[in-house]
């Protein structure tokens, strides 16, 4: 089977500081997380670390649209910062919307990734954002830890895991 | 506050290790202005809609679909787009709100090339199914006619309703219809 | 057992640096394609090219928009040759990761098109619409690099069919 659901994690009654997925399976070939997120506080963004790599080994591109102007942004962070969050100062019960797809997450060189993520609003103001990563670390990715930008997620929010696993064979070279 | 972890072994969760990705439904386009996906059935974690579409406008501009829930046309729904453009705007972002669904996607019309140039679109929606969470759907599309309308579109829009959805409809907004050559799949994500 | 739907046709990984790579004889019982690169390059600094079927002509329409990490771009052609991911490109030392949906690929009443994210870190991210002008069925892609550079080693190929 190609793609395979690790796990669901969401977020009881009182909020979480983050969301975790330890002990992750080596059997695929590409990471997909699904998001479906929101903070209980004022907090715009959220991160992935993987395997409890805090330092600045994350860099990326992105694009981002806000509703009404469109910019572009690069740098080198502490995680993969996958795009905006949802808030208080926007819509109740209204969650954002977004993927991290990490390529080849077993292997024992640096990692290519990407996210596309939107957040919601019944405003003018919302964002959709699209990005560009790469993670220096030459480990297996066996775990990861989803943070929000300050204070905690909000309960019912979700992220999936899941495993995309590759085919055998079928190509040729020249 | 509590860290939510997740051991990603077989078993937590009461889904692992599961196939993921199943096609619930195709439908293809029969020249009605409306396409729909009836009965959806709850036990997914989120949807995704593949779609190749022309609308059969003989308009010279290009068209767009709205993307509505379980029938509900009086609400007033949100929509933003980030698009890069050929005609004046290039690459530019708006947010507008929309009565009876939201923006979706843009789509050819048979004024150009026919019905063979059809318009591709991907549509997220994450957790359709709760009770607790307005919806929101992410959509990634384009158009390409060889002319001012050529453009590459990332779509999203909220459906402010803590419903289930059960039934998502696809409708042209010239009034026109999908051509016989747009098909849409309907996949349920587990989760 | 419930049917695959999400199926893995194909897959290469470089065991040392190649001009080219083609997946062919491609199973036509699908609604769509992914395909999924990730890699460098051996040298220079490569557009990534896609090609349907050996189409050598003048037959790929493109449009997209990317940020560089400081600026954006919308930009596309008509008549190009082949699909060129051409701002998410690949570069010794960097990795850029390309996904792409061919859409509804086994018709035959209409033309072919694509949904890419191109990304690389060091360089761009972009979304990128193409369409292919015949409505051929695809039955094979090649993957090369412009301006005649080679695929480093390591650099990974998929595909997968998604039923429908």
């Amino acid at each position: 089977m190609t793609m395979t659901l690790i796990a669901t994690s969401t977020v009881g009654a009182g909020g979480a500081a983050s969301i975790s997925f330890t002990g992750i399976p080596q059997t695929g070939t590409d990471l997909l997380v699904v998001f479906s997120l929101r903070s209980d506080g004022t907090a715009s963004f959220f991160k992935v670390q993987v395997n409890g790599d805090t330092g600045s080994n994350y860099p990326f591109k992105r694009l981002t649209g806000t509703g009404s102007s469109v910019a572009s942004a690069g740098a080198t962070l502490d995680g993969f910062y996958v795009g905006g969050l949802t808030n208080t100062n926007e819509t109740s019960n209204t969650f954002e919307n977004g993927q991290l797809y990490i390529c080849n997450y077993t292997s024992n060189v640096a990692k290519s990734a990407s996210a596309d993520n939107v957040t919601e609003n019944n405003a003018t103001a919302a964002t959709q954002d699209i990005r560009a990563f790469s993670w220096t670390g030459t480990s297996a990715i066996t775990s990861m830890v989803v943070t929000p930008g300050g204070g905690n997620f909000a309960q019912y929010s979700t992220a999936s895991l899941y495993t995309i696993t590759k085919g055998s064979g079928g190509a040729t070279v020249a | 506050m509590p860290n939510i972890g997740f051991w990603a072994t077989a078993g937590a969760g009461g889904g692992a290790g599961i196939p993921a990705y199943e096609h619930i439904a195709t439908v293809y386009g029969n020249s009605s202005s409306s396409i729909s996906f009836s009965s959806i059935p709850s036990t997914y974690k989120h949807l995704q809609i593949r779609s190749v579409a022309v609308s059969t406008a003989s308009d010279s501009q290009a068209d767009w679909f709205k993307i509505r829930f379980n029938d509900d046309s009086s609400t007033t729904y949100w929509s933003h787009y980030t698009q890069g453009y050929n005609a004046g705007g290039g690459l530019a972002s708006y947010g507008f709100s929309l009565t009876g669904g939201n923006l979706a996607a843009f789509t050819n019309t048979i004024f150009n090339s026919g019905t063979t140039n059809v318009s591709p679109s991907i549509i997220d929606i994450v957790d359709y199914a709760s009770t607790t969470k307005n919806k929101t759907m992410k959509c990634l599309s384009g158009v390409i006619r060889d002319d001012a309308y050529d453009r590459v579109v990332i779509s999203s829009g909220s459906w402010p309703s803590t419903a289930a959805i059960n039934k998502i409809s696809l409708i042209v907004n010239s009034g026109n219809g999908f051509a016989s050559t747009s098909r849409f799949s309907l996949y349920g994500i587990k989760g | 057992m419930p049917t695959q739907t999400y199926v893995p046709l194909a897959n290469l990984t470089l065991s040392s640096s190649q001009t080219t790579v083609t997946f062919s004889s491609i199973g036509q019982g699908y609604g769509d394609l992914v395909f999924v690169f990730a890699g460098s390059c051996l040298s220079g600094s490569a557009d990534f090219y896609i090609r349907l079927n050996g189409d050598t002509g003048g037959n790929y329409d493109r449009w997209f928009m990317q940020g560089d990490g400081a600026n954006t771009e919308t930009f596309g052609n008509a008549g190009d040759s082949p699909f060129r991911v051409s701002r998410a490109v690949l570069a010794p030392g960097e990795l850029t990761n390309i996904t792409m949906n061919v859409m509804a690929y086994s018709a035959t009443d209409k033309h072919k098109t694509v949904l890419i994210r191109g990304n690389n870190a060091s360089r761009s991210t972009e979304a990128y619409m193409g369409r292919w002008g015949s409505s051929a069925a695809v039955n094979s892609i090649t993957l090369l690099l412009g301006g005649g550079f080679s695929f480093a080693a390591g650099s990974t190929f998929a595909l997968y069919g998604i039923a429908s």
